[in-house]
């Protein structure tokens, strides 16, 4: 049994190569941070060569050095009305740096959404809705999604069902999840929505369009942004040197949380979870080293993506609000990721009910909507326990009146609790399987008997944790840094900027974490 | 703080600037600015120099440049990789902040491991991926097995040194949670032996005499005690007493040498000069009853041949004392072990082969030979060894050969412009103990262009060059296990010759050895399912290295399964067995008893409990043993 057929149909309407024949490894790929084996400094002996990507990711000699300076020269020497060309070509170039065919499949996003756009505007003035166009655009933007991030986990979990029943197999070349298509999908697809419901005005010119999807500072891992939050700053946006400053401060501060905290505690979780034999206090750190990467990995790149934004005029929404000081799961909803919660909030679980439609309905709903955001981040049945963790969560919460069951306890153990749970949750998030997250949380809570394996704990990781928890738990956040901008932390952080620089000529290829949702 | 009702980010619509903090703004961006402007103008006006590289990491780069392509990403990922190989930016700030890493919060970067009471080690030789029941090792026997039954055709005897990992020696130094696994390197020794491999069994010598240390602990090398003890071992095993040696200087530890060893210059750190550094003087003197013996000759009877463990060192120097005769020392740094057997038979075939080969290889390259043959070079050389220095006498097999043509007519010229499979061997054609003794032997013409022969079995893979004109190749057909891939023998075009025209004039399975003993089938009854044969050979029959017992399939026969050989000397005591899943009808059974070396031959039983095929009296039409 073939699914080469509907492969190849597939990729005639598109004619977009996919990378199927290639090696089959998904990029990008979380655990690429190693070398090749002709590092300047490598021993002699020839060693394979780990498959690596090539993502032109901010923290990278080439966008740093070259990229960087270069953009931002052509854009503040161009005219004003050519600026949005300019961001618009730089970002082709830095997404088509990692795979300048998947520019295409932007290209036909963009084509369509402005379309879809327009013809719904021109139905209305004909008295229709244009439910067809908006139809179109979410069928095609949604088909892309479940292409290009959901084909392999089909097949390979129809597979899993067969060979329960001794049936055939499926044979398929693995499919290449393109960078960013999650967040970019996305944010055209709240265009035409939000143009159908009226809530957004018809894009102004194709121009601004192309500016608006392929935006290179949030294009890959977000913040997601709307359309009708930036319509305004794509045509109209100021520049100023008070701008530009406050956004080089976000960015490193950015800069300093991804390399100085998230990579080097990346290596520790890294280790934690490809040990199955882990004892409870090696799991529990290796739990906590992770719970720190995801967030610092993650909202490094959202604090880059602000300041990178607002060098060139804009201003992006806030992705993170200090998640880990919640003192609930419902709290923590309302500060972590909160471009993409509020984003399910408005587009899906609104429109399925929200909290209208009585208890049981809105416990449904709530669910749904995790179970969604879940898959949303990938095609994995790790991601989907992980959004019924939390979905389950939720209506607990708001089962005991939106608040959690400690809550008559301190601030400091609610806190302290909530954190516990958000750890549990992370591990079934970063666990490659269900088996081996049950296999995780067994070593957490001291159910594997006698094991014993350790985490390569090293002087380094203590310095990041503590640092990280500093952060955490008593730094202010970036937007109060970029807000009040003042010299008493701007000039520390120059040093851990630099340091941060220096970091990065010491260790080589370091991917975010959330490209590959 | 912070957020737009619409959860932008906030700025101030009147910022205060002045004083303190509009000359903290200046800075931040005027340095911003600078550090990216800045690194970019050094690194591309004044960029370093390409770092010299040689043999597999030379062509692996050149084949990255010309296979890099914009469209896939590989032309980015080599952008990437070139600017920070030539950053000279990157290289002056990484080596300070290296230093304050390793000194500090003893970080070693992404390729080391920094271990207990300074010990550091490479990571990738921790953590080896060698597959099940050491998959790696007993491959890459059968091809160690061809080169030394190739170089004892030339009356060259073979003695392998495998060494182990500096990790497995000293893991109660390797940090916590990093595991390195014992069984693949303690594999290695019994899989060459039972190819017929003289093999030293370092791993159980070393790990007896772990101190005084024999690696050095900043440095992938071994110590000068590690040099004495191997030289000595080997000494031993090869059956040479050596001098009296009374005298051979003496080894002192000495500490903060400055020497830094090859680690610390991976990780770009300076020696601190309080480091322990288990080093050794070089003052080792030999001297033979009084008469310093002269180390180094071009023509001496005994060579070295290695990687860098056995170059610029004391090795040589104390396996000539040892041995008590002088040595020819022929390391290649960096390169699989034909290299340096290829460069010697090169250098010595118009003068006088020697004797006897020291064969160095570090373990991890024999086990990850055969783990990741098809994408590894380290069959490097080894088809340019066999076609180069064929065997002197080839006999071709009276049985049926196992080459299957590939439609080819021999004899006809054939324009190639891509690669042509010539002849293929398939699976079960073939059934072998993986050692590679049924060899053959191809006449090619090539009339015009370049052209190359390739062997590709799945898991010993090796290419030959071929010259304008007439090439005679013999190559041992090493095949994988039964059932596995097909092995195919193929002519390529080379360099950048469009258009190839080859003859293939003769293709045969033949054998290089000195004499033949037959043997006689005698077929018994077997109660059950299945079958058994014995196979008689002559009372007194001897095994010599590399004899090689064939058994052929009768043509009519049908397909068999589950064989199984038994080969045992005269007190009828089973020394190895051979089992093999499938064997095809008109099939070979090539069996290397290398265990029974030097002991006299008993009883061979072949056998199958298998019902399929229900009956099969008289399979085998006949054996021989060919002695080396």
């Amino acid at each position: 049994m073939s699914v080469s057929f509907f492969r190849h149909s597939v990729h005639l309407l598109l004619s977009i190569p996919t990378g199927i024949g290639n090696c089959g490894w998904m990029v990008p790929n979380r655990n690429s941070g190693a070398d090749g084996p002709l590092a300047r400094n490598c021993l002699t002996f020839p060693c394979p060569p780990p498959p690596r990507t090539s993502d032109l990711v901010f923290a990278s000699g080439v966008f740093l050095y070259f990229f960087l300076p270069l953009f931002l020269a052509v854009y503040y020497v161009v005219p004003k009305r050519w600026r949005s060309f300019v961001i618009a070509g730089g970002s082709y170039i830095f997404y088509g740096w990692w795979r300048p065919d998947f520019v295409i499949l932007m290209w036909i996003s963009t084509v369509l959404d402005f379309t879809c756009g327009r013809q719904i505007v021109r139905a209305r003035t004909k008295g229709a809705k244009g439910k067809r166009w908006l139809f179109l655009s979410i069928f095609v933007n949604l088909g892309f999604l479940a292409y290009f991030k959901y084909f392999n986990f089909g097949v390979d979990s129809l597979n899993a069902i067969f060979a329960t029943f001794d049936g055939p197999t499926l044979e398929f070349a693995k499919v290449i999840l393109p960078v960013g298509i999650s967040f970019y999908t996305f944010q055209t697809l709240s265009y035409t929505i939000d143009v159908y419901k009226g809530h957004a005005e018809q894009v102004r010119s194709f121009r601004d369009f192309m500016c608006y999807v392929a935006l290179f500072p949030q294009l890959v891992a977000g913040p997601i942004v709307r359309y009708n939050t930036i319509a305004e700053q794509l045509h109209s946006r100021t520049h100023t040197l008070d701008k530009f400053y406050r956004g080089v401060l976000a960015f490193q501060s950015g800069m300093v949380k991804k390399l100085l905290i998230a990579d080097v505690l990346g290596s520790l979780a890294d280790a934690a979870f490809a040990n199955s034999d882990l004892s409870p206090t090696h799991a529990w750190l290796g739990a906590i080293a992770y719970t720190f990467q995801i967030y610092f990995d993650f909202s490094g790149y959202s604090d880059m993506a602000i300041g990178l934004g607002l060098m060139i005029g804009f201003r992006f929404p806030v992705n993170f609000d200090q998640p880990y000081r919640s003192l609930s799961i419902t709290e923590f909803w309302r500060r972590w990721h909160i471009s993409l919660s509020s984003f399910l909030r408005d587009y899906l679980y609104l429109p399925l009910g929200g909290n209208r439609s009585g208890r049981i309905r809105t416990y449904v709903n709530l669910s749904l909507t995790m179970l969604i955001g879940g898959l949303w981040h990938g095609a994995n049945w790790t991601f989907i326990a992980w959004g019924a963790y939390q979905g389950f969560w939720l209506v607990v919460e708001r089962l005991a009146g939106k608040k959690p069951l400690y809550a008559s306890t301190p601030r400091a153990i609610q806190m302290f609790l909530t954190f516990i749970l958000v750890i549990f949750g992370w591990v079934l998030f970063r666990s490659e399987s269900i088996a081996s997250a049950g296999q995780y949380f067994g070593s957490l809570l001291c159910l594997t008997g006698d094991a014993t394996g350790q985490l390569p704990l090293r002087p380094i990781h203590g310095v990041a944790a503590l640092a990280g928890a500093l952060v955490i738990w008593f730094a202010p956040t970036t937007q109060h840094l970029i807000h009040r901008a003042c010299a008493s932390w701007a000039l520390p952080l120059q040093v851990a900027f630099w340091a941060a620089l220096i970091h990065l000529h010491f260790v080589s290829h370091v991917p975010f974490l959330y490209f590959q949702f | 703080m912070g957020t737009t009702l619409e959860g932008l980010i906030r700025i101030p619509e009147q910022p205060e600037r002045g004083g303190v903090q509009g000359l903290a703004a200046g800075f931040v961006l005027v340095t911003f600015l600078m550090i990216l402007v800045g690194t970019a103008a050094v690194d591309v006006i004044m960029p370093l120099d390409q770092p010299k590289l040689t043999g597999g990491e030379k062509r692996y780069l050149q084949r990255k440049r010309q296979r890099a392509r914009w469209r896939n990403g590989s032309m980015a990922r080599l952008f990437e990789y070139e600017y920070r190989i030539s950053s000279r930016v990157r290289s002056t700030v990484s080596k300070p902040y290296a230093d304050f890493m390793y000194q500090y919060l003893k970080e070693t970067g992404s390729k080391i491991l920094a271990g207990d009471d300074g010990w550091l080690f490479l990571r990738t030789r921790v953590a080896m991926v060698c597959g099940p029941d050491s998959l790696g090792a007993r491959r890459s026997a059968a091809f160690h097995g061809a080169v030394s039954r190739r170089l004892g055709s030339m009356g060259i005897r073979q003695l392998f040194v495998p060494l182990p990992r500096k990790s497995v020696v000293y893991r109660d130094f390797l940090p916590i949670g990093a595991k390195v696994n014992r069984a693949y390197d303690a594999a290695v020794v019994p899989a060459m032996r039972a190819q017929g491999v003289e093999t030293l069994n370092l791993l159980d010598l070393w790990e007896a005499n772990p101190s005084p240390y024999l690696f050095r602990q900043t440095d992938s090398h071994w110590s000068t005690e590690g040099m004495k003890l191997t030289a000595e071992a080997a000494a031993t095993f090869a059956g040479f007493t050596g001098p009296e040696h009374k005298l051979l200087g003496e080894i002192r530890r000495r500490e903060g040498t400055g020497i830094p060893g090859d680690i610390y210059r991976m990780m770009s750190v300076t020696p601190n000069p309080s480091d322990k550094e288990y080093f050794s003087e070089d003052i080792l003197t030999v001297d033979v009853n009084g008469t310093a013996v002269e180390v180094h000759d071009s023509d001496a009877d005994l060579v070295v041949c290695g990687t860098s463990f056995c170059t610029k060192n004391r090795f040589g120097p104390f396996v000539a004392h040892f041995f008590g005769q002088p040595v020819d020392l022929i390391p290649s740094p960096g390169k699989p072990s034909c290299v340096s057997l290829l460069r010697m038979l090169d250098d010595r075939s118009q003068r006088s082969l020697p004797s006897l080969v020291l064969n160095e290889l570090p373990s991890f390259y024999s086990i990850e030979m055969g783990r990741f043959a098809e994408r590894w070079t380290l069959h490097e050389a080894g088809g340019e060894l066999f076609s180069r220095h064929a065997p002197k006498k080839v006999h071709a097999l009276d049985t049926p050969s196992p080459l299957k043509l590939n439609g080819v007519e021999l004899g006809t010229p054939v324009e190639l412009r891509g690669r042509l499979v010539i002849a293929k061997i398939e699976p079960g054609a073939i059934a072998h103990s993986g050692g590679g003794v049924v060899e053959i032997a191809i006449n090619l013409d090539v009339q015009v262009g370049e052209a190359s022969l390739t062997v590709r079995s799945g898991y010993n893979n090796y290419r030959v060059p071929l010259v304008s004109g007439s090439n005679q190749v013999i190559l041992p057909v090493l095949v994988a296990q039964p059932g596995s891939k097909k092995t195919e023998v193929l002519i390529m075009p080379e360099g950048k010759s469009a258009t190839v025209i080859v003859r293939a004039a003769v293709a045969v399975s033949a054998i290089d050895k000195k004499t033949k003993t037959e043997g006689v089938i005698q077929t018994h009854t077997v109660s059950g399912e299945g079958w058994q044969q014995d196979v008689l050979f002559p009372v007194g029959t001897q095994l010599r290295r590399h004899s090689t017992i064939i058994l052929a399939c009768r043509a009519d026969s049908g397909e068999l399964f589950d064989l199984r050989l038994e080969v045992s000397d005269v007190s009828g005591t089973i020394q190895q067995v051979f089992e093999f899943a499938l064997l095809r009808k008109g099939g070979l059974i090539v069996v290397d008893p290398g265990l029974l070396y030097g002991k006299e031959l008993g009883r061979v039983r072949l056998s199958s409990s298998s019902s399929r095929p229900p009956s099969s009296k008289g399979v085998f039409e006949f054996a021989e043993l060919f002695h080396q």
